[in-house]
């Protein structure tokens, strides 16, 4: 039986003119959410985490697994021309990716005769497919529609048994989330496991400030779960 | 060196130094090292390979047809180096100090202003092209020809993409032709020294080369 993959940060910090980061922190198996405003460092967590950027103190320990992707602008990750080959690029099950990713019958069409949304759904298959131990995925919904964010939450929601770590702004295109975190000025925060975090969220989005001045606490943070909270909203 | 007009006058002293004689490209180079700090944008050996193959390349092409390819070879690498000095100093703006305070409010803003866009472009490309190096180092697609195609279409089209949006703010901005600028420079006593020196390596360069022997005839002596 495999090792559930678990990575540490020990004291991390990284310098970048007068802004410092500092992570002590353990992600396990499940999707996490690193929230924080712009310019906190989140993309900097990120990148620390996938091993992109050295901490320039402390350090990160992987317990089993250690194969990383980080979501970018999807089409960094382009490296073929047609959804065939960009499907086999990523040496995962082929058919399953044009599938998941809905673009089944379009297998032989140009990727830059796609839009910008498709490209992304189908990096994103590939990924959530694919044989990652940590996916890091910086705002994954960016430039989709209500239809395509909806395929997204769900396929993030059926990949719980890896690493998932979620960068985002967007409140209203979440899938179920299993612990927050919080970039303070720099420093990482865990705030809790979701649903039970929410109540000392101190700074919480405006909605769920709003459900909270009228006593109603979501049962998590998925679009689902928001929309059953606004709904118990008296009146 | 901070002031942007003497590195201007600088780099293109040093330049045609070095592309004229070999002893000029070698007091570039000695310039480079002491005067310039020896500071470079080119920050890893790879890229410093990169860079050198292609004159490398053209030099022992040289040689094998009779030609002098070494002395090629070390004037095209000085002119590299002072191009990447000089692109190291650089910062955001100073095109357009620069064109401003030489041709003035319309030609040289505009010279300006086209210099700043393409310097911010390749300062994209550069970040672009470093972050698709890792998605596909993550992805596990090794650097092959076959994938260049691919690579290449994105980077063009997210090119074409920021152009066709820059100018579209420009044109909300309200503008035509010229523009507003005040520029503002700082110029050291050493900016002045260096330059003087870059200057001396050029006459020195001129003298010592064969800029003036033409088909065996001296034209000014």
């Amino acid at each position: 039986m495999t090792q559930a993959p678990v990575i540490r940060l020990s004291g991390v910090a990284i310098k970048k003119g007068s802004f410092t980061l500092l992570a002590d922190a353990e992600f396990g198996p499940g999707i996490h959410l690193l929230t924080g405003r712009v310019g906190s460092g989140k993309t900097t967590l990120g990148e620390i985490l996938s091993g992109i950027a050295e901490p320039d103190d402390g350090n990160v320990q992987w317990n089993g697994g250690r194969r990383v992707m980080l979501l970018q602008d999807a089409s960094y990750h382009i490296s073929t021309m047609t959804v065939k080959e960009e499907a086999g690029s990523w040496h995962g099950d082929v058919e399953r990716t044009i599938q998941t990713a809905g673009l089944a019958g379009k297998e032989h069409k140009d990727l830059l005769s796609l839009s910008r949304g498709e490209v992304r759904r189908l990096e994103l298959a590939a990924i959530l497919t694919g044989q990652f131990d940590l996916i890091v995925l910086d705002e994954p919904c960016a430039g989709l529609d209500e239809e395509a964010r909806a395929w997204v939450r769900q396929l993030i929601n059926s990949h719980a048994h890896e690493i998932i770590i979620i960068i985002s702004h967007d409140l209203m295109s979440l899938p179920h989330i299993d612990q927050l975190w919080e970039m303070d000025n720099g420093v990482l925060n865990l705030l809790g496991t979701v649903p039970g975090c929410l109540r000392s969220w101190k700074r919480a989005p405006s909605l769920i400030r709003y459900l909270a001045a009228m006593g109603i606490y979501p049962d998590g943070l998925s679009r689902e779960e928001l929309e059953e909270a606004v709904c118990r909203i008296p009146g | 060196m901070q002031d942007p007009r003497i590195r201007l006058v600088t780099t293109i002293m040093l330049s045609i130094a070095a592309w004229i004689s070999v002893p000029g490209a070698i007091l570039s180079i000695l310039w480079w090292l002491v005067c310039g700090r020896a500071r470079t944008s080119i920050k890893t050996l790879r890229s410093l390979f990169l860079i050198l193959v292609i004159p490398a390349v053209m030099g022992l092409a040289a040689v094998w047809s009779g030609g002098d390819g070494l002395s090629y070879f070390i004037r095209i690498s000085a002119v590299l180096i002072i191009a990447s000095w000089m692109y190291a100093e650089r910062y955001p703006g100073e095109l357009l100090d620069v064109g401003v305070w030489f041709l003035g409010t319309k030609t040289g803003f505009d010279l300006g202003l086209i210099g700043e866009l393409s310097m911010s472009s390749l300062d994209t490309m550069a970040r672009e092209v470093n972050r698709i190096s890792i998605a596909l180092r993550q992805k596990g697609t090794p650097f092959s020809p076959g994938i260049i195609p691919a690579v290449f279409s994105g980077i063009l089209i997210r090119q074409l993409n920021l152009a066709h949006e820059r100018a579209i703010l420009l044109t909300l901005r309200g503008y035509t032709t010229g523009g507003t600028h005040c520029p503002s420079f700082t110029s050291t006593f050493t900016d002045w020294l260096n330059g003087t020196f870059s200057c001396t390596i050029f006459l020195y360069s001129l003298i010592t080369g064969d800029f003036f022997n033409i088909s065996g005839s001296i034209f000014i002596i």
